[in-house]
């Protein structure tokens, strides 16, 4: 639309491109501003705090990174966490994020703006979601025009998917890699465009940024050599597409294997393998290409017949080895979480970890809509427009959406990728909707003032426009469909004088009458500020909350649980440095970070034993569950009780997932021991084994003192076993809500009593042969 | 045995034919065909010197065959740019795309760098390993 022509300065076309520039940068600068404001709602409501359990650990790795620099970056083993196996951070962490706010904290701190590293941290994500808006202007104005680029921006500065993982404090990967996802792909698509070398080197650097940022990279490795195969299937191979493709594999193979985390991964795993089977394919279609420039016709079909046949024997030959090296491998050499993807079972029959996160679900319908909101019915009129007319540039759009939706299905946390897509489209169909309705209202006010020289055209307002001004009243998704269906039909509204155009040229045009255009435009308006309002919302209500600080309204007024907080402060201020604390592995990060402790398992899940070991401890009986713990030089465990307030996400709601892993690793560990015909109870049905697992002694141990029953209220039962006493541990700290509770190892006797002894040394055999049986670490 | 004799006669032709057609290539281009050639040929060397001797040093080996197909595809992509035949490119400059083209060597290069395991000689093994920590 507002295209760049060199046209003399002062002509009137030239005044409204230079306007409608000055416009468009405007309306950009407002855009990021909005995306930036609309994400800060947490730090309003609540403080300016790091959110949840992941951004804790990026907040960790900064912070040494800030302090150490960053050779000691790329070389620090942290001893810390996972003990006593430690853990290679700088092989082990995509880099991208820390990296890139380490970065701007150094430059702030260089130009003597003292900013610290936690506010860095925490508006992070607000500042690289104004880039990614940017960015989907860029893209989407390179395949369809500004106008579709600025609607296409303001959807997703507000859609509620991205901004569920990049409000303020929300320091996760996420944040960059978005903005890295689709600024790669404008490149590629600018590339794909243009058939410049240059654009295609900054696509690989892009890409490689990309890499940096996130494990979802496999994505755009995997879509683009989808996309180059969709284009040569088709018949849309030309040299820019080679221009396109083949660098980014190249360089990008390359950079992605300069990543320590990627490493040889990049050549050798699964999710590489399709691009490098494109890049051999569009070599081979770019020889045939050019074969068949420099020969003529008949000859070139003798070439064919005899390359087929030798071809393919060579090609079942070269097949043959590289499924024998793929079946090798007992995965086929996939990722067990891309295998998750492939086969949405997999997870749950193999690795119960992967199935156990509550974000690698599948999502609900509901949660599209709450999502993406209006922009679910707005995507398919945006397919639509993009068949109108298909370039390169609109098949890989229509093929990303194809392919986001299809993996958002998979797992809920892919609906951030879904984001992008759809905003691109319905941003499409929004712009398209647009011109048609502007253009027939313009039209129509021209047409009124001058007289007859249109009466042909106006003729051509045919009968189906009765019809669809009557239904645009219906309803707003039924209008779309059929006036978006007439967008498709019509061309290019006229625009500007009347009088110039031919009858022969606009004699395809079908114009809709003016009321009609005046409602719709109306209900465009509408829809669009429904949108807004349920974007609002969902950020402000559902997307802020921290989960560190818990809020509650009540007839008295506010109730804030800063129990968390809490409990890691006692814990970094009443014990050793050196002190091993054990939970379960959600809050490995929290602890490391807050509270300064070495912990045995965390949110990176990379060793499964060691997280089964520290299930089954929990699931053990006290004496045995204390000899586990001895065994890793445990002094402290941690756990997190609802029970007392209603917080429904505690340790024993996620029992049963720690009895499953322990179960995984250690058979002697059964599921059904703790369920009670197939149901998991706490109260007094419960089985035994439940009753004496250390995770029901710990959450409840003098629990009945609070209110005289013992009544839990997320279970909404009393608990079965009350009074009890504890013989292996004792209590230390339980914070102001009970939710987080701390208990010390007792140290063992130093003596046994004699008598004690004595029975001992003549059931010597017995109790002998029976520890060996139990203990399952000998 | 007939269909084969006339197989052949056809594989001669296509070769007459092809050889002809390649003849009439301008000769700047024939350069970009013989360094393309060139690098296809390391590249299938450095592959069976791996299968036979073994992948020791993962890097050197990614490093011989990436460093040949790279330069190989980059000289492809100027070959593209810069033939005169190819209408599409009619409006870009040989300047623009020789520039791109060294640019395009230059990131590639600055990355391929940093798979330098070793060399031979070690005061050029110095040299590289200096040259890799500036980078």
């Amino acid at each position: 639309m507002a295209a760049v022509e060199s046209l003399p300065p002062g002509t009137p076309s030239a005044m409204r491109n230079a306007f409608g520039t000055v416009l468009s940068a405007l309306i950009l600068v407002l855009i990021g501003v909005l995306a930036f404001s609309i994400r800060l709602f947490s730090v309003i409501k609540y403080e300016s705090v790091i959110h949840e359990f992941d951004p804790y650990f990026n907040y960790r790795v900064t912070q040494f990174l800030s302090k150490n620099g960053i050779y000691e970056f790329w070389n620090w083993f942290d001893d810390r966490t996972w003990y006593p196996l430690g853990r290679v951070i700088g092989g082990t962490v995509y880099p991208g994020l820390t990296l890139t706010a380490g970065t701007i904290w150094w430059v702030l701190n260089a130009i003597n703006i003292p900013l610290s590293v936690e506010t860095v941290c925490v508006f992070t994500a607000p500042v690289f979601s104004a880039f990614a808006s940017w960015a989907t202007y860029l893209l989407t104005k390179e395949v369809k025009g500004s106008g579709a680029g600025l609607a296409a921006a303001a959807l997703l500065a507000m859609v509620p998917s991205y901004i569920s993982r990049s409000v303020a404090g929300s320091y996760d990967n996420e944040a960059v890699a978005i903005f890295a996802l689709i600024f790669t792909f404008y490149l590629y698509i600018k590339t794909l465009n243009t058939g410049s070398l240059f654009y295609a080197t900054l696509n690989a650097i892009a890409y490689f940024y990309m890499v940096c940022s996130w494990g979802g990279y496999t994505f755009i490795i995997n879509l683009i050599p989808m996309h180059v195969l969709l284009c040569i299937v088709t018949g849309r191979y030309s040299p820019r597409l080679y221009i396109a493709y083949a660098p980014l594999v190249v360089l990008g193979t390359l950079l992605a294997a300069l990543v320590p985390v990627v490493g040889f991964n990049a050549v050798l795993t699964s999710e590489h393998f399709a691009s490098f089977l494109v890049f051999i394919i569009i070599h081979v279609v770019a020889l045939v290409y050019y074969i068949k420039g420099i020969l003529t016709p008949k000859m070139f079909k003798v070439a064919v017949t005899l390359v087929v046949s030798i071809g393919l024997v060579v090609c079942l030959i070269v097949v043959a080895v590289l499924v024998a090296l793929v079946a090798s491998s007992p995965t086929g050499g996939w990722s067990g979480r891309s295998l998750s993807l492939l086969d949405p079972t997999y997870a749950s029959k193999y690795i119960p970890i992967i199935a156990s996160v509550s974000e690698h679900q599948p999502p609900t319908w509901p949660s599209y809509f709450m999502d993406i909101n209006v922009l679910a019915f707005l995507v398919p009129a945006g397919i639509i427009a993009c068949f109108s007319p298909l370039s390169d540039a609109s098949s890989f759009v229509v093929l990303y959406i194809v392919m986001s939706v299809y993996f958002s299905g998979v797992m809920v946390r892919l609906m951030l990728v879904l984001a992008p897509a759809a905003c691109i489209m319905s941003g499409i169909a929004l712009s398209q909707a647009f011109d048609v309705f502007t253009g027939s209202i313009k039209y129509q006010l021209s047409s009124k003032s001058k007289d007859d020289a249109e009466d042909n055209t106006s003729t051509k307002n045919a009968p189906k426009d009765d019809a669809s001004s009557g239904k645009a009243d219906k309803g707003e998704e039924v209008a779309k469909e059929r006036l978006s269906k007439k967008g498709k039909k019509k061309e290019r509204e006229p625009a500007e004088k009347p009088s110039v155009k031919s009858k022969i040229v606009k004699k395809k045009a079908l114009v809709l009458p003016l009321e009609a255009s005046i409602v719709a435009l109306l209900l465009l308006i509408m829809l669009g500020a429904f949108y807004v309002i349920h974007c609002v919302w969902a950020a402000a209500e559902a997307y802020s909350a921290p989960s560190i600080v818990l809020t509650s309204q009540s007839h008295d007024g506010l109730h804030v649980f800063d129990d968390f907080r809490e409990s890691y402060a006692w814990l970094s201020h009443n014990t050793d440095v050196d002190d091993k604390v054990a939970s379960w592995w959600d809050y490995g990060y929290q602890t490391t970070a807050m509270a300064n402790r070495t912990v045995i398992v965390d949110n990176n899940t990379w060793n499964n034993t060691h997280i089964a070991t520290v299930g089954t401890a929990m699931s053990s009986p006290e004496k045995a569950a204390w000899e586990i713990f001895n065994s890793l030089d445990v002094k402290y465990v941690l756990v997190v009780f609802g029970g007392v307030i209603g917080y429904p996400s505690d340790d024993i709601n996620k029992f049963l997932w720690m009895v499953r892993i322990g179960g995984g690793e250690f058979p002697h560990i059964k599921e059904a021991d703790y369920l009670r015909d197939g149901q998991y109870r706490i109260d007094s049905e419960a089985t035994p084994t439940m009753l004496n697992c250390l995770m029901y002694k710990l959450c409840y141990y003098r629990f009945v003192e609070t209110d005289g029953k013992g009544y839990d209220r997320v279970r909404r039962t009393e608990i079965g076993k009350k009074h009890f006493k504890l013989t292996h541990f004792e209590e230390v700290f339980t914070s102001h809500h009970w939710m987080v509770r701390i208990y010390k190892l007792k140290p063992q006797k130093n003596r046994i009593r004699g008598r004690v002894k004595k029975l001992k040394q003549k059931t010597t055999s017995g109790v002998s042969s029976k520890s060996v049986k139990k203990n399952p670490w000998m | 045995m007939y269909n084969k004799t006339i197989v052949c006669v056809y594989a001669q032709d296509l070769l007459c034919s092809l050889h002809s057609a390649y003849l009439a290539t301008p000769t700047n281009l024939k350069i970009h065909h013989y360094l393309i050639f060139l690098r296809s040929f390391y590249f299938l060397e450095h592959v069976s010197y791996m299968a036979l001797v073994g992948s020791f040093s993962f890097n050197s080996f990614l490093f011989g065959v990436l460093s040949c197909t790279g330069t190989a595809f980059l000289a492809i992509c100027l070959w593209i740019q810069v033939n005169k035949e190819n209408k599409k490119f009619k409006d870009l400059a040989p300047k623009r795309a020789f520039a791109d083209f060294v640019l395009s060597n230059l990131v590639f290069h600055l990355v391929i760098m940093n798979f330098f395991d070793r060399c031979p000689s070690p005061i050029l093994n110095v040299v590289f390993m200096s040259c890799k920590n500036v980078v």
